[in-house]
């Protein structure tokens, strides 16, 4: 037997019934009745397909994908909630199970039962949740509200307990599904730092965000899922480079381009015809299709794929019916290496949106790496400045 | 899953039946009179109807007894039963949140149903003896020989909850059935009459097949033999309906654990 906190996957899959939501009398007797015709097989719908992966103990892996990837499917079935159709799925110790925790466990018990039940679901004794109860109600802040039932929470309040309770009754594994999201940037903060704590401790993380930052901080490796097929598996930096690079592509594939306005980017270069370095020059040169003449206001964006920017740049200006030119010159870019996705919006004199924010294309940055953040610190968006320490003496 | 796994399992799954029953409890018995009230008015009301429409109307036999205590005795296992029924049958779909959240043996959800309909049962009996002094009767010493047939009472409860519960799961619309159903059952239970009156008339096949198919008839004599009338309860039809039990019971938990990995699918 492996030791606690071990999880393996091995060629997990997983299907529900295509029609899911009814469970009645006269839908079963119509699907026995077109079984015993023979027509029409069993619709099912293949939520996660052939998917394997392993992680030793105080380690960590993020599920990243889209909506409806089968990320929060694969977690319950990590949890113990749900069971794969095919496959085999160990997993090690005690699970500590955040799921959908965010109006608490059980709403109708107060905080204070909630954190008993919890214990008793982790196989804890009263008495060993007794000694850490003071930490959890402390680390959630909800001193003056643990005798009251769960379903008078906040949903910040519900999602403070249910992670404080679970981040101190020192699961082996612990499964944390998109909770953070809820909280306030300092209690974020705390989390991080709890799970970093926690992890230090051996306990090993299984964490599904939308938020790829905090993801970067915290997972070493990144299982990148889209309809239930792995898509990407390996290093953080390197499964999130490419999620993001896909979404970027899935943005421009979605932006309608039949509108009576166009934007592209024709060229990009450091304005003299050379690659685009760290802290250099950027030229972009603008192609603007339009129908009519009219006054507009351009936006455009640098991002790391996704649609919020890291910085902006915008220009007014008058369009002439048919194609127009700009040329946009960016001096020392604090961009590091790595590929950037430009967006564009376009704007008339009302503020009014003529063509919405999506990208027109993109860029490669040569030079400076950023350096490594520490676990459990997330970086808003990656810049690079220069930087020279001088000790005192 | 191996069976070290499923021993755990059941030992923290017994914690939570607890937390979950104790806290319907404490609700009910917050402040301790009222909530006494609350167990005592449905027996006591179910007595009264039934004194005034039954015994006025169909004339039921008791073998000088008065009715209220021979319908009283019977009315405190088939409230259990009726209870741990309509609990326990709808404990999965109504418990639907927890069983996305936690993962937990499902059985906990009937047992701690069942359990809090004993512990209201209980409650209820102490009623009886007041009903019994009131009307000037007895109290018999083989009110003991009921331990054996608690038993059954709660096996039977048990097996029925079980299957239902998962049945339900996956065919919603027959919860609605539930109530009626009921009512059928305690009609074709001795709750408002009796069986010995009947008994004088029919061949014993007949009952033996009564017996083996409605577990709670010989459970529910059983407590008017020996509470009422201090004979021990008919070892015979026990027999056959424990058998009948022990079969249910079997057959419904490997139906409930062979659905179970399928609840929170169709959750």
């Amino acid at each position: 037997m492996s030791r606690d906190g071990h999880v393996r996957a091995d060629q997990i899959w997983k299907r529900f019934r295509a029609d899911r939501n009814r469970q009645l009398l006269r839908d079963e007797v119509a699907r026995l009745r077109q079984r015993r015709k023979g027509s029409a097989a069993e619709r099912w719908r293949w939520a996660i397909r052939d998917i394997s992966f392993e992680v030793q103990p105080g380690e960590s892996l993020a599920l990243i994908g889209a909506n409806g990837s089968g990320k929060s499917t694969m977690l319950k079935m990590l949890a113990g909630i749900m069971f794969p159709t095919y496959g085999s799925l160990t997993a090690n110790g005690r699970i500590g199970a955040l799921i959908e925790v965010r109006a608490g466990i059980h709403p109708d018990l107060t905080g204070r039962e909630n954190v008993f039940m919890f214990g008793s679901l982790l196989g804890l004794k009263r008495a060993d949740v007794r000694k850490r109860f003071d930490d959890i109600v402390e680390f959630a802040e909800l001193t003056d509200a643990i005798d009251r039932q769960v379903k008078y929470y906040s949903s910040g309040m519900g999602m403070r307990l249910g992670f404080a309770v679970a981040a101190f009754l020192e699961p082996d594994i612990m499964v944390v599904d998109e909770v953070l999201a809820v909280g306030d940037a300092a209690f974020q903060q705390r989390c991080l730092d709890r799970m970093r704590e926690v992890m230090a401790q051996g306990t090993t993380l299984l964490y599904v965000s939308h938020d790829l930052a905090t993801v970067e901080s915290m997972c070493e490796s990144t299982l990148w899922l889209d309809q239930g097929v792995v898509r990407g598996q390996g290093p953080t930096h390197d499964v999130v480079g490419q999620y993001r690079r896909s979404v970027e592509v899935h943005a421009i594939a979605q932006h309608p381009s039949s509108g009576d306005i166009d934007v592209h980017v024709l060229r990009s270069s450091n304005g003299n015809g050379e690659r685009i370095k760290s802290q250099g020059t950027v030229e972009l040169d603008l192609l603007v299709q339009s129908a009519l003449q009219r006054d507009v206001q351009i936006v455009i964006g640098f991002s790391e794929g996704s649609p919020a920017p890291i910085f902006i740049a915008q220009h007014v200006g008058t369009l002439a019916p048919g194609q127009n030119r700009f040329f946009c010159r960016l001096e020392s870019i604090p961009l590091p290496a790595g590929e950037y996705a430009v967006y564009a919006t376009v704007l008339d004199v009302n503020g009014r949106t003529v063509r919405s924010w999506s990208p027109i294309g993109h860029i490669e940055v040569d030079g400076l790496l950023l350096p490594p953040t520490p676990t459990g610190i997330v970086r808003l968006s990656p810049v690079v400045v220069d930087v020279s320490w001088r000790d005192g003496d | 899953m191996s069976l070290t796994t499923f021993a755990q399992q059941a030992w923290r799954s017994r914690l939570l039946a607890f937390t979950l029953s104790e806290r319907e409890l404490r609700v009910r018995y917050k402040q301790a009179l009222l909530g006494m009230a609350w167990a005592f008015a449905a027996p006591l009301g179910y007595v009264l109807v039934f004194t005034v429409f039954f015994d006025r109307t169909a004339n039921i036999e008791t073998f000088g007894r008065p009715y209220p205590v021979f319908a009283y005795a019977a009315i405190i296992p088939w409230g259990f039963f009726s209870q741990s029924f309509g609990r326990g049958a709808t404990s999965i779909v109504d418990n639907l949140v927890l069983l996305n959240k936690v993962a937990c043996p499902r059985e906990t959800f009937v047992l701690s149903g069942i359990a809090t309909a004993f512990v209201d049962m209980l409650v209820s009996a102490v009623a009886f003896p007041i009903v019994v002094l009131a009307f000037g009767e007895h109290f018999y010493a083989t009110t003991f020989l009921l331990a054996p047939v608690l038993i059954l009472q709660v096996a039977a409860a048990v097996a029925i909850s079980l299957f239902l519960s998962a049945a339900l799961m996956y065919v919603r619309d027959v919860r609605h059935l539930l109530p009626l159903l009921t009512q059928l059952l305690m009609f074709a239970t001795p709750v408002v009459w009796g069986q010995a009156a009947i008994r004088q008339r029919v061949s014993g096949p007949i009952f033996d097949l009564y017996a083996l198919l409605n577990p709670m008839a010989t459970v529910c004599e059983a407590y008017r033999s020996t509470l009422v009338y201090g004979n021990a309860p008919d070892w015979r039809t026990f027999g056959l309906s424990s058998t009948s039990t022990a079969i249910f019971l079997t057959f419904a938990y490997w139906f409930f654990k062979r659905l179970e990995p399928g609840f929170a699918d169709v959750a």
